[in-house]
C-alpha cells in the first residue's frame, strides 16, 4: 500500500490487523521529533490519514498480533515496556523510571538500534505508581498511575478478544489491589497461581469468560475453529493445485505407469492414442484421459523384434466403430494414428507381454479392428 | 510454542496478509526452543501443502489449504500424509481413529508430520473419512501433472529491468557450481543475457534477459531454464536409497518441490557441507517425471 507524506510517496506494509509499517523511512529520528502525516487509501477505497505528533518521549509495549513493540499512550505497572526518548532527556527519564521501581534504567543508544539522537531504556517493568505533576509535563506519561489493570497476555491470540481454545491467555492483574478485593472469573473466585497471575478451574474452557476485579472487568473468548471446510473443488477462483489436493481431475483420467520403452498408449476406442513425453528412468507415470489397454513401442517397424514387446496394461475388448470415408484426412487423424500404431506392431510380429492365450486373442481382435477401420478410411 | 501452534493459528484464521503471517510467525516461533525465521517456515508450509502463498510483490497474502490425506503408492503399499489445515480437534480424531496407526514426528522446522503406512488404499480412505479429512490419491504424480515444463517459463511476463539505488542486484552465474554474483542495475541493463535478481525491502524479483527482451520470471523456473539451455545436469537420483538430490541453490519450482516432499512427508534436507538438497523416498517414476519437467535429461 502506498501513502503520501507531503509530496513524497512512501510504502506501507501491513504487519497486523490494521497495523502498518513504513518501509524505507529515511529520517525516523526527524519523524519522531517533529511528527509525520501520511495520507493514503485503504483496500476498500476509503481515504485514511495517519498523524504522529512529534514529541521527545514514546512508550512502547507488546501488542497482540504484532511481533516486537508498538507505541502506547503511557507506562503501566507490571508490564514489560520500552521508553524511547531524545538523548537530551535521558537523565530525567531515568530518574522518573527509577522512582517507578524499574530497576535497570541504563539508556542505550544507536549501537543497539535507537535512531540517531535518541536513546531507549528497557524493557522495564514498573512496580509502583508515581504521583503525577500538575500541568502538561510530558514525563507524566512515564509516571505510572495507581490502581489495577487486568491484562490478557500470551496464548494463541486470534483477533479482538478471541483466543484459540487450548491456548488461553494468562490473566494478569497488575497494580496494587485495594484491600478486601478479589479476582473473579465467570463469577468464580480465582486463585493466584503466581504473583499477579490468576486462574480458576474453568478459565481455559472453550466459550466466553469475564474477569472482574475491583470494579474493572475484561472479557475474552476461547474459540474452537470451524472444522467444516468449503468444497475447494467448487471454488473456481482457486488454483488447480491447492495444498496437496488437485482440483478439476476428470473422472475418466486414469493414472498409468508404463515402461518408457513403450511410450505409445492405446485405448479401446479408435482414436484413443497418446504419446508419452520422453523421460529418464524406466517408467513413465501420469494421468491419461482414457483407460489404457496397450503400451506399444514408439517406432515398431524399426525396432529389434527380439528385445521389444507389446505390453498389455488392462484387458478391455476393442470398441467397434463405423468409420466414414472423409474427404479431409485430418478429421480422422487420431483414429488413423490409433490404427497405424496397432498395425505397425502387428506387422512387425512383436511378442506380447504377458505371453498368454488371453492376451493373444485380445491383440488379434485389436489388429482386426485396426485393419477394418484402415480399409474403411482409405 | 512452535510450528504446530503456528499451523493451528493459520488454520483458525484461514487467510490473511503477508504481514499478518510474518508477525504471527515471528511472535509464535520466537517462543520456541529453536526459533526459525518466518521465511523458512513459509517455505516449509508451502512445500508440505499446508498453506498457499501468493506473490509478495503482487500484494499477496496466504490461504490455508483444506485438510487432506495425500496418498502415494509405493512398493507393497500406500503412504498417507496429513496436509492442510489442522486443529487440535483434528489431531485428536487422527490419534483416536481406528485402523492404521499414525506415525507422528515432531520437528522444530515445520509442523509435525502425521503419516500413515498401509497395505490397502481402502483402509486409508476409511481413516481419512473418520478423521474428517479429504483424500488425494497419487498426490505427488497428480501435482506433477499440473506443473508446467520449465521450457514454457510459466508465470513469466514481459517487463522492464528496474533501476534505482534501493535495489540490491545479483546475477545468476552457471560455472562449475551455480551462484549469485553481485551486480548492479547498470550492469544488468548493459550485460548479456542471463538471470538477474533485484531485491528491495527483502522482496526478490527475478528478471530474465533473453536477446532483446526482458521477462519477469519465477526465479526457480528461470534457473532450470538456463541450466537446460547449457545442458547442465544437476539432478542426481540414487536408486538404491531412493533419494533425489540437487544443489541447494537450484531448488525446484514450488509444485515440483511439493510433489517431491509429499513422497515422504518431510521437506528436502539440506547438507550445508555439500550444499545439496535431498528428497527422500522418491520412486524412480516420480524422479523421472520431475526430471522431465525440469528438462534434466539423465538420472
Amino acid at each position: 500500500m502506498e501513502a503520501q507524506e507531503g509530496c513524497r510517496t512512501v510504502v506501507l506494509s501491513e504487519i497486523g490487523d490494521d497495523w502498518f509499517e513504513i518501509l524505507g523511512l529515511n529520517d525516523l529520528a526527524g519523524a519522531m521529533e517533529h511528527g509525520v502525516t501520511l495520507a493514503g487509501r485503504l483496500a476498500q477505497g476509503a481515504g485514511a490519514k495517519w498523524e504522529l505528533r512529534g514529541r521527545d518521549l514514546y512508550v512502547l509495549a507488546e501488542l497482540h498480533g504484532i511481533f516486537g513493540y508498538a507505541s502506547k499512550t503511557r507506562l503501566s505497572i507490571g508490564r514489560k515496556q520500552i521508553v524511547l526518548c531524545r538523548e537530551c532527556r535521558a537523565a530525567e527519564v531515568g530518574a522518573v523510571l527509577a522512582q517507578a521501581g524499574c530497576g535497570d534504567v541504563r539508556a542505550r543508544g544507536t549501537d543497539l538500534g535507537a535512531p540517531r539522537g535518541w536513546v531507549f531504556v528497557g524493557p522495564v517493568s514498573p512496580s509502583r505508581s508515581v504521583p503525577q505533576v500538575p500541568g502538561s509535563d510530558l514525563l507524566n506519561l512515564i509516571r505510572p498511575l495507581p490502581g489495577i489493570e487486568i491484562r490478557l497476555e500470551g496464548g494463541l491470540w486470534l483477533r479482538g478478544n478471541s483466543w484459540l481454545a487450548g491456548y488461553p491467555p494468562t490473566i494478569h492483574v497488575a497494580g496494587t489491589m485495594p484491600a478486601e478485593s478479589e479476582v473473579n472469573i465467570d463469577g468464580e473466585l480465582a486463585q493466584e497461581r503466581e504473583e499477579g497471575i490468576y486462574v480458576t478451574s474453568n478459565f481455559d474452557n472453550p466459550g466466553s469468560h469475564i474477569v472482574w476485579c475491583a470494579g474493572k472487568s475484561v472479557s475474552y473468548e476461547l474459540c474452537e475453529p470451524d472444522t467444516h471446510w468449503q468444497d475447494w473443488n467448487g471454488n473456481q477462483s482457486l488454483h488447480r493445485v491447492f495444498g496437496a489436493g488437485v482440483a478439476g481431475i476428470e473422472s475418466y483420467e486414469t493414472l498409468i505407469r508404463a515402461p518408457t520403452s513403450n511410450p505409445v498408449l492405446v485405448g479401446a476406442n479408435p482414436g484413443e492414442v497418446l504419446w508419452c513425453d520422453t523421460r529418464p528412468g524406466r517408467y513413465w507415470v501420469g494421468p491419461v484421459p482414457f483407460p489404457v489397454v496397450w503400451a506399444l513401442p514408439e517406432d515398431a517397424m524399426h525396432c529389434d523384434r527380439s528385445a521389444w514387446r507389446v505390453v498389455l496394461v488392462k484387458p478391455i475388448p476393442p470398441a467397434h466403430s463405423i468409420v466414414r470415408r472423409e474427404p479431409r484426412k485430418g478429421a480422422q487423424t487420431r483414429v488413423i494414428q490409433w490404427c497405424q500404431a496397432i498395425r505397425d506392431s502387428n506387422k512387425k510380429r512383436l511378442a506380447l507381454w504377458p505371453a498368454d492365450a488371453g492376451s493373444e486373442e485380445l491383440w488379434k481382435a485389436y489388429a482386426r479392428e485396426a485393419r477394418a477401420i484402415w480399409r474403411a478410411a482409405r | 510454542m512452535g510450528p504446530d501452534e503456528l499451523l493451528f493459528w493459520l488454520s483458525a484464521r484461514r487467510e490473511g496478509s503477508w504481514g499478518q503471517f510474518r508477525s504471527a510467525a515471528e511472535e509464535i516461533l520466537s517462543e520456541g526452543t529453536n526459533p526459525h525465521s518466518y521465511q523458512d517456515m513459509r517455505f516449509a508450509l508451502e512445500q508440505l501443502g499446508h498453506v498457499e502463498f501468493e506473490c509478495r510483490d503482487e500484494g499477496g497474502g496466504w490461504r490455508v489449504a483444506p485438510p487432506i490425506l495425500a496418498v502415494s503408492q509405493r512398493a507393497g503399499g500406500y503412504v498417507g500424509i496429513v496436509c492442510g489445515a489442522r486443529s487440535m480437534q483434528l489431531v485428536g480424531r487422527v490419534r483416536a481413529s481406528d485402523g492404521p496407526r499414525p506415525e507422528i514426528s515432531a520437528s522444530d522446522s515445520y509442523p509435525s508430520v502425521i503419516r500413515y503406512q498401509c497395505d490397502e488404499l481402502a483402509a486409508l480412505s476409511r481413516t481419512a473419512a473418520d478423521a474428517g479429512l479429504g483424500i488425494q490419491t497419487d498426490a505427488p504424480v497428480r501435482i506433477l501433472s499440473c506443473a508446467a515444463r520449465i521450457e514454457r517459463l510459466a508465470h513469466s511476463r514481459p517487463a522492464q529491468l528496474p533501476f534505482g539505488k534501493d535495489f540490491e542486484v545479483s546475477h545468476f552465474v552457471i560455472g562449475r557450481t551455480c551462484r549469485w554474483a553481485p551486480s548492479s542495475d547498470i550492469e544488468a541493463a548493459r550485460e548479456a543475457d542471463g538471470l538477474y535478481r533485484f531485491v528491495r525491502f527483502q522482496i526478490p524479483q527475478h528478471y530474465l534477459k533473453l536477446r532483446a527482451s526482458v521477462l519477469k520470471v519465477d526465479g526457480q523456473t528461470a534457473k532450470f531454464f538456463l541450466l537446460a539451455r547449457r545442458r547442465r545436469q544437476v539432478l542426481k537420483y540414487d536408486r538404491l536409497h531412493r533419494t533425489l538430490s540437487l544443489p541447494g541453490i537450484c531448488r525446484p519450482p514450488l509444485l515440483i518441490d511439493r510433489a517431491l516432499a509429499l513422497c515422504s512427508g518431510h521437506p528436502a534436507t539440506y547438507d550445508p557441507g555439500r550444499r545439496m538438497l535431498a528428497y527422500a523416498e522418491i520412486s524412480e517414476d516420480v524422479a523421472g517425471f520431475a526430471a522431465s519437467l525440469l528438462s534434466q535429461r539423465g538420472l
